[in-house]
């Protein structure tokens, strides 16, 4: 069994086990996320701060707080075209 | 039920070493029933996860959802440096079980207790901890306050240290894993003491 | 995980509770032999079990990779709180259930103090927040 290899400044400790994570690392679209989230503020990350509280994190929460479903699902049909 | 008639040490080692192995390789999950269980305990927060979960369940879905979140958060700035972190090594764990499929787990240990019953003849009905626990702890009624606090002791201290002896004995001290090499060592050392402390009389 | 894999998770808690009960892990006596080291048996089954499935990961999970499961704060005061309730109640999560199982009345007992236990030190989580090492 391994560790992942340790990240030169400080980063969220949670990277493995996060459901968005993978997803933010995938898509370059989706990177500002982590530089903003998982390698900088990943203290104010609403996601960590649930699972500090040993709270189950959804996986439609995003690190600023906000929720994906309810806002989105309409706009899914056009974005999903564009995306 | 004799002790006689128990499972030899290897025959026990051997099944439960397979189950702890098999059940990752089937679930992608670490073996663990603390942390199952404090999902029920928690219900109306688990629900509402794995109601928020299924409504974007669909990996397309899901991905084109963030796209367009990132460009309502952020517009379309781009901060300077977009150094990739490392991902992290293959992640292997599957997302969190849906509760119906933890409540069938839950559901089977007891199952098994009554399947390991009916095997050999007859339930435990009635049969408490025991004569021995009578004699070494208490009997009567006070024996279900010991049983009470003992078992809170028990829910806390396995909440507290996020897993008990399937998940950091069993799961966690086969893989190496720090926290449950040390907080196996804690509980055993902590149930040993108390039990030699039991047994040499208050 | 494709398609819900409710049997799977049925079928390994029944194998998991059958095995405990015939081990003897659910035997009040069974067990204050093993913490007092008068009867080694559980105790090399235990241990063996942790052998055996160190070895079975070694062979069959060659490069799996889990997030860590670092010491934090709970680990070692989490950790013996547990011990002295085993020692007291003999049940650890999974023998209550057995137990339970096994029809065991007194194991009702037991479970609920369990439920409140778990009950209690969620609501501490929530107070004291602390990094355990994952999310959920």
């Amino acid at each position: 069994m391994t560790d992942q290899p340790a990240a030169p400044k400080k980063t969220c400790s949670h990277l493995s086990s996060c459901e968005l994570f993978p997803k933010f690392a995938m898509k370059a679209a989706l990177k500002v996320w982590q530089s903003y989230y998982c390698e900088a503020q990943f203290e104010s990350c609403a996601r960590y701060k649930l699972a500090l509280e040993g709270r189950p994190v959804p996986q439609t929460l995003l690190p600023n707080g906000k929720e994906l479903a309810p806002q989105l699902i309409p706009w899914l049909g056009m974005k999903a075209r564009e995306a | 039920m004799s002790a006689a008639s128990y499972w030899p040490w290897w025959a026990g080692a051997a099944a439960l070493g397979a189950i702890t192995v098999g059940f990752w390789i089937a679930v992608r999950r670490p073996l663990g029933v603390t942390g199952v269980l404090a999902r029920f305990v928690n219900l109306r927060e688990e629900v509402e996860a794995e109601r928020k979960d299924a409504a974007l369940s669909d990996e397309a879905a899901l991905t084109a959802a963030l796209v367009a979140a990132t460009r309502e958060s952020f517009g379309d700035a781009m901060p300077p440096s977009l150094t990739p972190l490392p991902m992290p090594a293959v992640r292997l764990t599957g997302t969190r079980p849906r509760l119906a499929a933890h409540a069938l787990f839950l559901g089977g240990i007891v199952a098994g207790g009554l399947a390991s019953r009916l095997l050999r003849g007859g339930l435990a009905a009635g049969s408490g901890p025991g004569d021995a626990y009578a004699r070494i702890v208490c009997g009567d009624w006070r024996a279900c306050a010991v049983l009470l606090l003992g078992g809170a002791l028990v829910g806390f201290g396995t909440t507290l240290a996020g897993g008990c002896s399937s998940g950091h004995g069993l799961f966690g001290c086969a893989r190496l894993q720090p926290g449950s090499l040390v907080a196996t060592a804690s509980f055993f050392g902590a149930a040993v003491g108390v039990s030699l402390v039991l047994k040499g009389g208050l | 995980m494709a398609r819900a894999p409710f049997l799977r998770f049925g079928l390994f808690g029944l194998a998991l509770g059958f095995v405990l009960s015939e081990a003897g892990f659910s035997d009040y006596a069974e067990l204050h032999r093993m913490f007092t080291f008068q009867d080694l048996r559980l105790l090399a089954t235990f241990a063996g079990a942790v052998a055996v499935a160190m070895a079975g990961f070694a062979l069959l999970c060659r490069g799996d990779v889990l997030p860590g499961r670092p010491i934090h704060r709970g680990t070692v005061p989490g950790g013996v709180l547990f011990g002295i309730g085993w020692a007291l109640c003999g049940a650890c999560p999974a023998i209550a259930l057995v137990q339970l199982g096994e029809g065991r009345g007194p194991a009702l007992a037991s479970a609920a103090g369990i439920g409140g236990g778990i009950w209690a030190a969620q609501l501490l989580r929530r107070r004291w927040r602390w990094d355990a090492g994952s999310c959920g």
